[in-house]
């Protein structure tokens, strides 16, 4: 069974600082029909204007990812890291007990153009931890490059989230494909960040997002003008 | 019954960071109590302060002050202050400044909902 959810029917949110669209209920907007997917909960699409931000808030028990498409981050937070966050890399806040975090565009002229994830943890209370890796764009090129899984496996780095959950990154040009299989018991969501694919022979488009249950064969293509990229997560 | 979190609002004021760290330490033990919080950083008054400029400004460009929102919002308040603040010393009479003008800042907006 495949659930397509179209990027025109997430709520779209301009802030002036910030423009958002969200695919699930997220802040004022409110949806049963879309309060996430398995262990996701949030998927936000955030372009915030340059040296604007995010000031310094809390989360708790929560596993947030983001990937940055276009411009850069800053981040801050509680446990003293700061970092600058840019495309081909991989931040993983693990809120655990508690953190207090700032994000801030961290250019003064340029937008940051990103995706903002949040995954329910396995368990609550857990020691609050931040990870950033970075990978090279040949890596996710025509492949599956895993960003996130609950154990470190292989010799490129990654990230540990706190979930049965494994993330990827694909970047397909028009009419290179990938595959992936789905165990029997497993879920996955398909999150086009950018450009144009096709899931099993469905068009996706910039934004578009489909929901996977009870299907074995992932067949991810990219398609025509310059094909297209995406977050692959397969969850329990 | 499901209890509602408490709201903590952590209200200071700070230059050079030190005071910032305090109240994050406040707000990150309020997280792990399980209340919702909201940090606030009072105006300063254009301190110009040679060893902490660019601390100075992340902080004038990441913080809002409190407004009557917050304290309508709050179940309780933390509130921070430490050394001079805008040039006034730190002594007893210093905190009562404080406080006063903590009060009036959040006051003067409750009145103006």
């Amino acid at each position: 069974m495949i659930n397509i959810r179209r990027a025109s029917e997430r709520r779209h949110m301009d802030r002036g600082w910030n423009d958002s669209y969200f695919t699930f209920s997220f802040a004022d907007y409110s949806d049963p029909a879309h309060m996430g997917f398995r262990a996701l909960r949030v998927i936000n699409e955030d372009t915030i204007a340059p040296g604007k931000g995010f000031g310094p808030h809390a989360h708790r028990d929560m596993e947030i990812l983001t990937y940055v498409l276009e411009g850069h981050l800053l981040h801050r937070d509680s446990m003293g890291e700061q970092h600058v966050l840019g495309a081909n890399e991989i931040q993983m806040m693990s809120a655990g007990s508690g953190v207090v975090h700032s994000e801030f565009n961290a250019s003064s002229a340029e937008p940051v153009h990103l995706f903002q994830i949040w995954i329910l943890p396995a368990a609550e209370d857990l020691e609050p931890a931040y990870q950033q890796i970075a990978f090279t764009p040949a890596e996710k090129r025509g492949r599956l490059r895993l960003l996130a899984a609950p154990e470190k496996s292989g010799d490129q780095p990654m990230t540990v989230i706190r979930q049965n959950t494994r993330i990827y990154a694909t970047e397909l040009g028009e009419g290179e494909t990938v595959n992936h299989q789905l165990a029997s018991d497993r879920h996955a969501w398909i999150q086009v960040v950018k450009g144009n694919i096709e899931l099993n022979g469905r068009p996706l488009g910039p934004g578009d997002a489909a929901a996977l249950s009870a299907e074995s064969a992932l067949v991810l293509t990219g398609m025509e003008p310059a094909g297209g990229e995406m977050l692959l997560f397969d969850l329990v | 019954m499901k209890v509602s979190p408490v709201n903590v609002l952590v209200i200071f004021y700070s230059c050079c960071g030190e005071t910032e760290k305090l109240a994050l330490a406040a707000a990150v033990g309020a997280v792990q109590a399980r209340a919702n919080i909201r940090m606030r950083r009072l105006t300063d008054s254009g301190e110009q302060i040679a060893e902490c400029q660019d601390t100075l400004a992340r902080m004038r460009r990441e913080y809002v002050p409190p407004t009557a929102v917050d304290t309508a919002w709050a179940d309780a308040v933390i509130i921070g202050q430490r050394g001079t603040i805008a040039g006034t010393v730190n002594d007893p009479a210093s905190a009562t400044v404080f406080g006063r003008r903590v009060t009036s800042e959040t006051r003067s907006l409750k009145e103006s909902l």
